[in-house]
């Protein structure tokens, strides 16, 4: 292992934060009341567990095999050939979610600041930022992702402005949906909550192994602090029936505030935009590029650009296919089922495997 | 090859290390080879002094002085070498001493200067000449006597222009490397400060010193440091900003990465915090290493006021740094990509004020900034007075018939003062010059994208603060990696008392600064 590929703990904590937090969060309220209505905050609060899940089965499973990158446990569980296999689909599955999340990136972009920009241009802008962070390693990377984090947190504030607005009697009465309701929600709710299974590639590179769980935890905790947050400002302001007619519910908050002097809080949030948007592409991109360019051999050294380089051509391809917005939000919604496939079963299938195969499988 | 000497050892700039050109033999005994063999140098430098005298009244040996005019010092060299050497020597033709005896007799007897030493390579010897030594030869000894006793004109010790302090001291450092280490030397009294000399630069054979204090300094990166020095292989060093250039980690970088001072008071700080000095003679610069983003922020006066006051200060400069670099192009955004996002009532005075000027927002842009550079450039090299009247006329009268004449809008104008005032409102220079450079692709991005190019620009520029390394330290430590403790001394600047460990983000040997538990061991013995 290179010595500039480790990170900390903590900076675990703000990748995970970056792996899971994007542009999802505009549309969450939408897309989680309308399965679960007033109930949409008890639905996000819920969904936390899935990620929660993830987590806990990918830190039993490095346990296992600290010593051993993610495809060296997928050529240890699978034998050479198969683990390859498996490792290019964790690709496939990487590059097609992030595709979405570019898509829906630019479509936003285009909808609030550039009505007149064509879209494969303002895509390119997106794909060629992550290439630059991922170009540059693990540790910036992680740095970005700190810094980022700390950039964007005052945000979380300013969303919770328009409570001043806010009308208690709309999440009331509380667990009124019914429990397949609810569920239903929490299922919408996997595509925000995607990006936990980039700790499969981070778990590796992450110098204290021991405090993954609580860095992993931590990271978590903001996620689901956020989307509460923003949905519950979203219910609490206009109600489950309103937020059906908005598209992004958490943009067009940020609209209906005003302070004084600075007029439109928005101008922070545009000032950030690159930053909010850009974060779940340029992590799942770098465990991307990071996992194909082991798998193929190629000198991390010299030859890293050209794996991210191609990985970034895949996901611009495939973020330009989806016709119009709402094949975009299809894909999306797909892109967040195959999360469960590649967050959950995944690795589910890898700690059954190693644990039924635990003799061969090196202790540590 | 060059090196630089242990611990122990000379201290003195070597002279005999770079060989080349001269051959490296033994010197002769017989005084007219050796003066055979010094004749082409005599010869083509005729500052070159070659002064031949009897020691001793009595004419018993022969002798010659080499030195240059004018880099010795007249006085020390009549009084402490040719009056004791030509009135007063003695003694050593009695008895059976050899001929080394002999040499350090002379030497021990009749030269009352500090500094000197013997050699018996006649490279050293040529070297020893041209670094400006008074070189001695004699008569049937083969080792030759190389005296330091350097004089000439140096400037005057005086405030450093560059780095004003309102209070606090004044003294800088000179263009004389002996005496800038003196007045280190001077405030920092440990015993533990360290301090190796070494020459760079193949026809400048310039003397560079490294400092560092031996129990605080990471002394893995004392040793990245000797290698980068020893790597350097240049013809000539005319300023630290040479060796800055050679040494530092990212040479395709807008930003600063080496901080560099003259004042001996911020080069005790830096060194007290575990970083490196290394000081060039013939500059009046102390460069550090290894230099943190943050370091630019910090100006030496903010640890003389209270902590209110510096936290404040320190506060005010980060936004001037975003200011400085990012309102034209917020301007640009806002006025031509989203006006919505103005108040109601600016955005209609704004496009009032903008309404008879001919050109879009960008270029009106663009021609206030090529005209402000422009103003700036030629305020600094004019001389003073004269530089002063350019600003003015150029700034205040061309601003003012420029917005008469319809060319620009007053608000760009504004925009344009404000950004330049930010810039220069930062303490360090190096950073100003990045920031007067960063300001243009910003501009060009928002120009393009809006507020969508603004946020990419400073993502990009982010990423790249991120990924840079000083002597392998993370340059954008303690914001990324987050070293949070050391947020006391960049985003405020807290109580004295209350920094009791040295930075984190500087790898040091001894974390504990002051305070608390003292069974560490301060400083010294």
């Amino acid at each position: 292992m290179n010595n500039t590929d480790t990170i900390t703990s903590k900076q675990l904590i703000f990748i995970i934060i970056g792996a899971q937090i994007g542009i999802g969060i505009f549309s969450l309220p939408r897309l989680v009341s309308a399965e679960a209505h007033q109930d949409a905050w008890l639905a996000v609060l819920l969904g936390a567990l899935v990620p929660l899940l993830i987590l806990i089965i990918i830190e039993r499973l490095g346990r296992r095999m600290p010593e051993s990158s993610f495809v060296g446990m997928n050529h240890l569980l699978f034998g050479r050939w198969l683990g390859s296999a498996m490792v290019f689909l964790f690709v496939v599955y990487a590059v097609f979610f992030q595709s979405t999340v570019v898509r829906l990136f630019t479509e936003i972009t285009i909808a609030f600041l550039l009505p007149r920009t064509p879209a494969p241009v303002v895509t390119l802008m997106v794909v060629l930022g992550a290439v630059y962070i991922i170009n540059k390693g693990a540790r910036v990377v992680a740095r970005v992702n700190e810094v980022l984090f700390w950039i964007i947190l005052p945000l979380l504030f300013i969303v919770m402005a328009p409570l001043v607005n806010a009308d208690y009697t709309e999440i009331l009465p509380v667990g009124e949906a019914g429990v397949k309701a609810v569920a239903q929600g929490v299922l919408s709710s996997t595509n925000a909550y995607a990006g936990m299974e980039v700790l499969l590639v981070f778990y590796f590179l992450v110098k204290s192994k021991g405090e993954i769980i609580k860095a992993g935890i931590l990271g978590l905790g903001w996620t689901t602090l956020a989307y509460l947050i923003v949905t519950l400002v979203c219910l609490l302001v206009w109600g489950s029936e309103t937020i059906q007619v908005i598209n992004w519910p958490m943009l067009t908050l940020l609209k209906t505030i005003k302070f004084p002097v600075l007029e439109r809080p928005e101008l922070f949030l545009l000032a950030v935009w690159m930053g909010v948007g850009i974060r779940p592409t340029m992590n799942m991109g770098f465990a991307a590029a990071y996992s194909l360019s082991e798998v193929l051999h190629v000198e991390r050294d010299k030859y890293f650009h050209r794996v991210v380089i191609f990985i970034a051509v895949l996901i611009y391809i495939l973020a330009l296919l989806p016709p119009n917005l709402i094949v975009a939000f299809k894909w999306a919604q797909y892109a967040g089922y195959t999360s469960l496939l590649a967050g959950l079963l995944y690795p589910l299938l890898m700690l059954v495997i190693a644990v039924i195969r635990g003799k061969e499988a090196p202790s540590g | 090859m060059r090196k630089i000497p242990r611990r122990g050892e000379e201290t003195q700039p070597q002279g005999g290390h770079d060989t080349k050109g001269i051959p490296d033999i033994p010197l002769p005994q017989g005084y007219d080879d050796k003066m055979a063999l010094l004749r082409p140098y005599v010869e083509k430098s005729h500052d070159l002094i070659a002064r031949p005298f009897y020691l001793d009244s009595e004419m018993k040996l022969q002798a010659c002085a080499f030195y240059f005019n004018a880099v010795v010092d007249d006085k020390k060299l009549n009084e402490h070498v040719f009056k004791p050497l030509m009135m007063h020597s003695g003694g050593w033709e009695s008895g059976d001493f050899n001929n080394t005896d002999r040499v350090d007799l002379i030497v021990r007897t009749s030269i009352s200067v500090g500094q000197l030493r013997k050699t018996d390579s006649f490279a050293v010897m040529v070297h020893s000449i041209f670094d400006g030594m008074l070189v001695l030869v004699f008569e049937s000894i083969q080792e030759a006597v190389i005296i330091d006793i350097h004089g000439g004109q140096v400037r005057s010790i005086e405030e450093p222009p560059s780095e004003k302090a309102i209070r606090g001291p004044r003294e800088g450092f000179i263009e004389n490397l002996d005496i800038n280490i003196s007045m280190v030397r001077r405030h920092l009294r440990t015993p533990r400060l360290v301090i190796k000399k070494t020459i760079v630069g193949k026809r400048t054979r310039t003397p560079v010193a490294v400092l560092y204090i031996d129990d605080i300094v990471d002394h893995g990166l004392v040793e990245q440091i000797n290698d980068r020095l020893n790597r350097i292989d240049i013809d000539g060093v005319f300023s630290a900003g040479s060796i800055i250039q050679m040494i530092e980690d990212k040479p395709y970088s807008p930003f600063p990465q080496i901080w560099t001072s003259e004042r001996p008071d911020k080069t005790i700080a830096e060194l007290l915090e575990g970083r490196i000095a290394i000081m060039v003679d013939g500059t009046p610069t102390a460069i550090f290493l290894p230099s943190l983003f943050i370091e630019f922020f910090q100006a030496s006066e903010d640890y003389l006021e209270r902590a209110f006051v510096g936290s404040f200060i320190r506060f005010m400069r980060y936004f001037a740094f975003f200011i400085a670099i990012s309102l034209p192009a917020l301007y640009i955004a806002l006025i031509s990509f989203t006006p919505e996002l103005l108040p109601a009532n600016l955005a209609v005075s704004l496009a009032q004020a903008r309404k008879e000027v001919p050109f879009p927002a960008l270029i009106e842009t663009l021609i206030q900034e090529f005209i402000i550079q422009m103003v700036i450039e030629s305020g600094l090299r004019l001389p003073g007075s004269v530089g002063q009247t350019a600003g003015v006329v150029a700034g205040i009268i061309l601003g003012q018939a420029a917005i008469s004449a319809k060319l620009a809008s007053p608000a760009i104008i504004i925009i344009i003062a404000i950004t330049t005032v930010c810039t220069f409102a930062l303490p360090s220079g190096p950073l100003v010059q990045a920031t007067r450079i960063l300001r243009l692709p910003l501009i060009l991005l928002t120009a393009i994208f809006g507020l969508f190019g603004f946020s990419l620009g400073w993502l990009l520029m982010l990423t790249h603060l991120c990924s840079l390394e000083s002597l392998g330290v993370p340059y954008f430590a303690p914001f990324a990696p987050g070293r949070y403790a050391d947020l006391k001394d960049s985003l405020f600047r807290i109580w004295l008392f209350k920094m009791n460990q040295r930075p984190l983000s500087i790898p040091t040997q001894q974390k504990q600064r002051q305070g608390r538990t003292g069974t560490e061991g301060g400083e010294g013995e």
